[in-house]
């Protein structure tokens, strides 16, 4: 175990030696000039979590959550595992903007210039032909949240966390920060202190969004933390398809997002959570996401990590009734000066649960992504069964790829099964496309859409464009 | 009989004291010493999955002499038939607690200039040669356990085979625990010149089912250009015993190692191995079975270090566990950069008995160059409810149902065993183990 441990800090060392070299972000650099109503004073301090709460006009207790995070987080060690934290400057983050009073119900009532950053990003065209929601954060307010009318008389909720906590005290008071607790780990500490905007997604029994709901997330200023806090709650039999999408422009000084993500789905409830982040490469993104799945419900997280200069962040399911689901699609893209330190959680703790890891990594210019996994299977999780499949892609010799499973059985009516497998372009396959006309940067990026395909299906039609127009856009000069 | 003669503590005293005893040349005590230092500054291994609460180093004793024959009355069988079965052509060792009893290397081999003996007595009579690979660059001290290791060390095995010289008969050692309370720190340095060949067996066993000791392995394996080594590693303490192994080879281009190693015994077992294939087309083949019942615990780790282009290894490991055992295995295949068309395989499969056993798994890659060719696979299984139907609808009574499934679980394990020898003492121990747990 300490030769693992060597090895890995070894690496390490050799990460924070690279130097992070800024990608081409042309269509998506932008920055805009825009005066913030309140920036509060960077660095950590009770003082600011109390303003924050204060500004927020929040109820007490919520307070007190606040303050024991922020003791939390002061207390627990950074990771030593993972990725290289020791550039992070907690100091010179700032916890809270608000970029503008109030919020737009409509789309004319956003500011215009905030507006633009949007309208680059292709948000509005998105809502109109296809999506039942927007709820889109800048900076650490939600701005501007629509829900379809038909899904608004129907009972489901979605706000942005902020008016969610108004609206609903005592949802909040009993539910939030039960999934993901403040002691869980150090970031979600941090969260629990100085958390702001987010999603509060509440679907009725029996009630099935057949449309996805879409919150798109963006952090504009230096230096600024962004934590969102998203609490979502599937009743008895609903179902819901809830996508994250990120891009940043570039700057040059490292910022953080460090979010929480609490879903519960309850007994024959179906949910999907899509996450498609696309950060800045001077990015540090650490998110807990995490899902408690009852009896006969289902839960997939489908994961692609491409922004950022490091990502660790670990979806994960809680199995907790009898037949429930757990599915995490994780696919990573790690460039020049990028670490994707990704994968997947699964606790098996109820008969008869199910659950499939599904991971898939592309490596290149000296890029690193690891996979890191735990599958367990508590005592009394009877015919359990749980499968875990790795595929990663290198594609020259200067990337790094690792797989880290862990697996966990304490109980023998299980079936659990690991398989990964690191492979690197075909010459054959690059022969033949090349062959048929096309240039080897083309054929390749058409190699990487190829070994990704499994997660762009899962994406409804704008996202999966998107999503294929970033992996051509980040292909792009990739080869020599 | 043999009759206790002293005992040396775990200290600084017991440092000095042993060295004197064994009258060593002065960059050996001076190694030890260096050890000992690092040992005060090192802590115990933390492993996520296997905590050494409860093993109490100061307990055992850093050295134990014995005088006279070892007492085998209440040796295991398999003991004695080995003891009485050697003739004056078998190459063979044998030590008892921390020193060795008896030490034979057949005249013919000794005239090709093949060296086998105890690594003290090495230290007298071929110290230039020792010299060279004696915890130099492959032993390393990660840990507490390991430095102390590296200060204790006494006995084990010096074993050399000169250029082109091939043995194709087992050299067999036989390490033997009887002392309550004893440390055993065996260190094993092997080299095989270029183009030799040898096959080497290691065996374990406590002569008492009740004292328990202390036992740390160090072995040192070099094979240089061509060379081909077989090792194959039985072993079978009391469930007192607490053994951490730390096993290495260095291989070559061209040159293949080859493992077998057994896990029956013990109370908690680490046993680490690291694999450097340092030379291109050198191949490393590493074969584990592990069967541990009660509240057994075994952490097994394997580890392929790809250091240079076109090298091959291949990892299997098996275990079976029962009753409240558990079974820890980590493994690691690392490709460094450059290492191109590296070809790496690593598994891992369980099968857990009865409800209360417990199986962790964690087996990693650290890929760093993209021309390779790397899989790795884990699984948890349970003893199939329709097989054992099956089974007894043919005939079979569930006892023998249950062991015909753990048979065909190992079998493919025991398909890639390549030394014989191995093969069948791993067979045999296993099903004794198995008609004590039936019975």
């Amino acid at each position: 175990m300490s030769e693992l441990q060597h090895l890995g800090e070894k690496k390490r060392g050799a990460t924070a030696e690279q130097e992070v070299v800024e990608r081409d972000y042309t269509p998506y650099d932008f920055r805009d000039d825009i005066a913030y109503l309140h920036k509060a004073a960077p660095g950590l301090s009770v003082d600011i979590v109390k303003e924050i709460s204060k500004m927020k006009g929040e109820p007490p207790w919520m307070l007190k959550k606040r303050l024991e995070g922020l003791e939390i987080f002061l207390q627990k060690p950074t990771p030593t595992w993972g990725g290289d934290l020791s550039k992070l400057d907690y100091d010179k983050i700032s916890y809270y903007i608000k970029p503008s009073e109030g919020q737009g119900h409509t789309w004319e009532e956003v500011p215009d210039k905030i507006k633009k950053t949007f309208e680059k990003l292709g948000i509005p065209e998105a809502e109109r032909k296809f999506l039942a929601g927007a709820g889109a954060q800048y900076e650490s307010e939600a701005i501007y949240h629509n829900l379809k009318k038909e899904w608004e008389d129907r009972g489901v909720i979605f706000l942005d966390s902020d008016t969610g906590l108004k609206k609903y005290p005592h949802i909040y008071e009993e539910l939030w920060g039960t999934v993901v607790p403040a002691a869980d780990n150090k970031y979600a500490a941090l969260n629990t202190a100085f958390w702001s905007g987010g999603s509060f997604v509440y679907v009725p029994k029996g009630v099935q969004v057949t449309m996805p709901l879409q919150a798109y997330f963006r952090i504009n200023a230096a230096d600024m933390g962004q934590f969102e806090r998203t609490l979502i709650i599937l009743d008895e039999g609903a179902k819901l398809h809830y996508i994250e999408g990120c891009t940043a422009p570039t700057y040059s000084s490292s910022s953080l997002h460090s979010g929480v993500i609490e879903i519960i789905v309850k007994k024959n409830a179906s949910m999907t959570y899509t996450t498609l982040q696309n950060w800045a490469n001077n990015m540090y993104n650490l998110v807990t996401q995490r899902a408690i799945v009852h009896a006969g419900a289902s839960m997939s997280w489908v994961d692609a990590n491409l922004g950022s200069c490091l990502t660790m962040k670990y979806p994960s399911c809680y199995l907790v009734g009898e037949g429930a689901t757990g599915e995490i699609l994780s696919v990573a893209y790690a460039g020049d000066g990028q670490h994707q330190d990704t994968g997947g959680k699964v606790i098996h703790a109820a008969p008869n649960t199910t659950s499939r890891i599904t991971s898939k990594s592309i490596s290149l210019r000296g890029g690193r992504t690891s996979y890191r996994g735990l599958v367990k299977i508590a005592k009394g999780a009877t015919g359990a069964k749980s499968n875990v499949m790795c595929d990663a892609l290198l594609l020259d010799d200067h990337s790094v790829s690792d797989t880290y499973p862990y697996i966990e059985i304490e109980e023998d009516r299980v079936t659990v099964g690991h398989e990964a497998t690191v492979g690197k372009v075909g010459e054959d396959l690059l022969f033949y496309l090349r062959s048929r006309g096309l240039s080897e940067s083309e054929a390749l990026s058409l190699i990487v859409l190829g070994f990704v395909e499994e997660f762009a299906k899962t994406l409804p039609m704008e996202y999966a464009l998107e999503f294929n127009r970033l992996i051509q856009l980040e292909m792009e000069g990739s080869v020599g | 009989m043999s009759k206790l003669l002293s005992e040396t503590k775990l200290n600084q005293d017991g440092l000095m004291a042993l060295s004197e005893r064994l009258d060593e040349p002065a960059w050996i005590r001076e190694k030890r010493q260096n050890a000992w230092e690092r040992a005060q500054a090192l802590d115990l291994p933390q492993a996520r999955y296997t905590q050494l609460r409860g093993l109490e180093i100061e307990k055992y004793a850093a050295h134990t002499l014995h005088a006279g024959k070892p007492d085998l009355s209440s040796a295991p069988a398999v003991v004695s038939e080995l003891l009485s079965g050697k003739s004056n052509e078998d190459a063979f060792g044998v030590q008892l607690d921390s020193s060795a009893v008896q030490f034979q290397l057949p005249e013919a081999l000794r005239k090709q200039g093949v060296i086998f003996c105890d690594l003290n007595a090495a230290a007298r009579e071929h110290e230039g040669l020792l010299k060279k690979y004696l915890m130099q660059d492959l032993f390393k001290l990660q840990t507490k356990l390991h430095a102390l290791h590296a200060a204790f060390w006494s006995g084990g095995v010096f074993l050399y085979v000169p250029k082109d010289v091939q043995i194709e008969a087992p050299l067999n050692m036989l390490f033997l625990h009887r002392g309550a309370h004893a440390g055993l720190f065996t260190h094993t340095v092997i080299v095989a010149e270029r183009g030799s060949k040898l096959t080497y067996m290691e065996e374990n066993y406590a002569l008492d089912r009740q004292a328990g000791a202390l036992h740390t392995a160090g072995v040192e394996v070099f094979l240089m250009e061509g060379a081909k080594v077989q090792y194959g590693g039985i072993q079978n303490w009391n469930e007192q015993t607490y053994s951490f192994g730390s096993r290495r080879a260095r291989i070559a281009k061209d040159a293949t190692m080859d493992w077998t190693l057994g896990w029956l015994g013990g109370r908690l077992v680490v046993a680490q191995l690291y694999n450097e294939l340092a030379g291109p087309g050198a191949l490393a083949h590493d074969v584990q079975m592990a069967y541990s019942h009660n509240k057994q615990h075994f952490d097994i780790s394997s580890n392929l270090v790809h250091q240079v282009p076109d090298t091959k290894g291949e990892v299997r490991v098996r275990s079976v566990l029962r009753d409240r055992s558990r079974s820890v295995f980590s493994g690691l295949i690392r490709i460094e950069s450059g290492a191109q068309r590296s070809d790496a395989y690593q598994s891992h499969r369980a099968l857990i008995l009865n409800d209360g056993a417990r199986s962790d798994s964690s087996p990693s890659l650290e890929i760093n160059a993209n021309d390779v060719r790397c899989t790795h696979a884990a699984s948890a299984s349970q003893l199939d409810d329709e097989k054992l139907f099956y089974l007894r609808s043919r005939g079979l009574d569930e006892v023998q149902a249950k062991k015909a499934i753990v048979d065909g679980f190992f079998q493919p394990t025991v398909d890639n065993i390549t030394m014989e020898l191995a093969r069948q003492r791993l067979e045999r121990l296993i099903d004794e183990k198995w008609e004590k747990d039936e019975a």
